[in-house]
């Protein structure tokens, strides 16, 4: 794994949740759609070693025929929407919810897509990370958002999500941006939490 | 000793050793070749994928759940 300002490059072979997520990524970048993977998928990217069967995906606001190009698309590809048709997604996403997109006739594993709505998704479009897989490239939020992103969020394993993205991608984190968000979410406590288990 | 503090020291103690397990592990991952921590993640993974797969149509979908709440809130709320 080799990190550089704004890429990373991880020589591993693809698993079932990148195999789906490089295709929609795909889908997405090919309608020139800007997005950014979040939560809990990168630290598996990364390597963390727990089950998980969600990618969270945010993207930004696109248009009704955007949404339907893309629906037709994802159907060709062997797509369904896995909770609702994807002849929904345009109004499923202007409600604020998650479109769910999974291989036909399955629900698992699935892409959960939804758009950018607050500052933390904006924060995630704008400052997104080229993962380079051997297969193809995946954008991500900034690490240090998710980081502190997973300390805000509470539950157990969002905080060893935390600890590992923290330990495995140590020397490339830049501490200030760290802290700014930490500041931000007003998770300074668990940030010193995660710190005192060195 | 309460039986409730034994079993929460006996929480926060698998807590502590789940941490230790994956600082080790990003170390592994930091220290070896992609191929080599990859593969091993994805054993793991693939084979928790196709377990989920087996009972997926068993689950209920996340939109009927929030259909069937937002109907329990309407009749509540009579």
């Amino acid at each position: 794994m080799e990190f550089t300002d704004d890429e990373v490059v991880i020589d591993k072979p693809a698993n079932d949740l990148d195999r789906l997520v490089l295709d929609v990524a795909g889908i997405l970048e090919a309608l020139d759609v800007r997005y950014a993977i979040v939560s809990g998928y990168v630290a598996v990217l990364f390597g963390r070693a727990r089950a998980t069967e969600d990618i969270d995906v945010i993207t930004e606001r696109f248009d009704e025929a955007t949404a339907n190009r893309r629906a037709s698309e994802l159907r060709d590809g062997g797509y369904w929407g896995s909770a609702m048709p994807l002849d929904e997604m345009y109004a499923t996403l202007a409600d604020d919810r998650p479109v769910r997109v999974a291989e036909k006739d399955h629900r698992v594993p699935n892409v959960e897509l939804k758009f950018g709505s607050d500052q933390y998704d904006r924060a995630s479009l704008e400052n997104t990370i080229a993962v380079n897989l051997p297969d193809g490239t995946l954008l991500i939020g900034s690490i240090e958002l998710q980081i502190a992103y997973k300390l805000d969020m509470g539950a157990q394993k969002d905080f060893e999500d935390a600890i590992y993205l923290y330990e495995v991608a140590e020397e490339a984190l830049n501490n200030r941006e760290l802290e700014r968000f930490v500041s931000q979410l007003g998770v300074g406590a668990e940030y010193e939490r995660l710190k005192a288990t060195r | 000793m309460s039986d409730s503090k034994r079993l929460d020291d006996k929480h926060a103690r698998n807590r502590e050793q789940r941490v230790v397990q994956i600082r080790e592990w990003a170390k592994y991952v930091r220290t070896h070749p992609d191929e080599d921590w990859g593969k091993q993640v994805n054993r793991i993974l693939n084979s928790q994928l196709q377990s989920a797969r087996h009972f997926e149509h068993d689950r209920p979908d996340p939109e009927s759940l929030r259909h069937a709440l937002l109907r329990d809130e309407d009749d509540s709320g009579d």
